[in-house]
């Protein structure tokens, strides 16, 4: 039998969300941001708890740009992005990150989101040193801790490798 | 390439929600804002950028706002390529009125022909049958 590992894991992942759950994870964490927030334009990280979203934790991320707008610090990594990082980057700055990685890719927008203050995402591909083809898609969501100021942001990425016999 | 604006509407006018740079998902979104009722108006703008000319334009790609509301124009460049659209949702109405009232009429010109005919038959029949 042929073996078809990504599709396996697609049907892993529908069985996992309940029924008519939004499957993309970028959406899910977006839906979830503006719950916290509720009439406010940014929610707080105190608010913020791993233990209420344990399907998108381990691939979101936390970046401090209290005082470090130009350069920001992460200071939260879920493990499946830590994973593809090769790395702990936890208390180290963005442009420590490795490059064409899913975690550098996911925050280099992060000036943006400061400057718009409003959600973005955004998707596309790199590729792993090895010569790897990953796709990819992500998020950064403003939040802040007085209500008025962005003191941080809270990030997801996913992503999926494209081998040769999937290649059209 | 094209980016995607997600706005909203409220009382102050259209606002910017986040940016996507993906269609199905800034679509996704923009259909479940409005399911939930939250905001008065929900829309997505597509940005292109066109190399050649280095002009950037915009379209409305999805656009749902709630009945009796009217809409300030903060978006000038925006609204410029929906108006047309917003101006043609407005006058659909309109136009179903005055098709239904030219139904009414035929349909009681039809009924008096009907009524005319049958008054005609009967006469016939009655001098036929009186032939006989």
């Amino acid at each position: 039998m042929k073996e078809l590992p990504d599709e396996t894991e697609r049907q892993l992942v529908e069985d996992e969300l309940p029924k008519g759950m939004e499957r993309r994870l970028v959406l899910r964490l977006l839906s979830h941001w503006r719950t916290l927030g509720g009439e406010r334009v940014f929610p707080s990280f105190a608010e913020l708890e791993p233990v209420r979203i344990p399907d998108m934790w381990d691939n979101c991320l936390v970046l401090d740009v209290a005082g470090y707008q130009d350069n920001p610090v992460f200071r939260s990594i879920g493990s499946d992005l830590m994973a593809y990082a090769g790395m702990d980057l936890v208390n180290r700055h963005v442009t420590d990150a490795p490059q064409n990685t899913l975690v550098a890719v996911s925050v280099s927008y992060a000036a943006e989101v400061l400057r718009k203050g409003v959600p973005i995402s955004r998707g596309g591909e790199f590729f792993k040193p090895d010569g790897v083809r990953v796709l990819y898609r992500s998020i950064l969501l403003p939040m802040s801790d007085d209500g008025k100021t962005v003191s941080g942001l809270l990030g997801a990425a996913n992503c999926r490798e494209v081998t040769d016999d999937q290649v059209d | 390439m094209s980016t995607f604006e997600l706005q909203v509407y409220q009382g102050s006018g259209w606002q910017f929600d986040a940016y996507f740079d993906s269609r199905d998902m800034v679509i996704s979104e923009a259909q479940r804002m409005d399911s939930a009722g939250r905001y008065m108006g929900v829309r997505v703008l597509e940005e292109f950028f066109n190399e050649e000319s280095q002009v950037t334009s915009y379209r409305t790609i999805f656009s749902r706002l709630r009945k009796n509301e009217t809409i300030g124009a903060p978006q000038k460049a925006a609204t410029k390529s929906s108006a047309p659209r917003d101006t043609a949702r407005r006058s659909r109405p309109k136009s179903k009125r005055k098709k239904s009232g030219g139904n009414v009429t035929l349909l009681l010109f039809a009924g008096i022909a009907m009524v005319v005919i049958g008054i005609a038959a009967i006469i016939l029949l009655r001098e036929y049958a009186g032939a006989y």
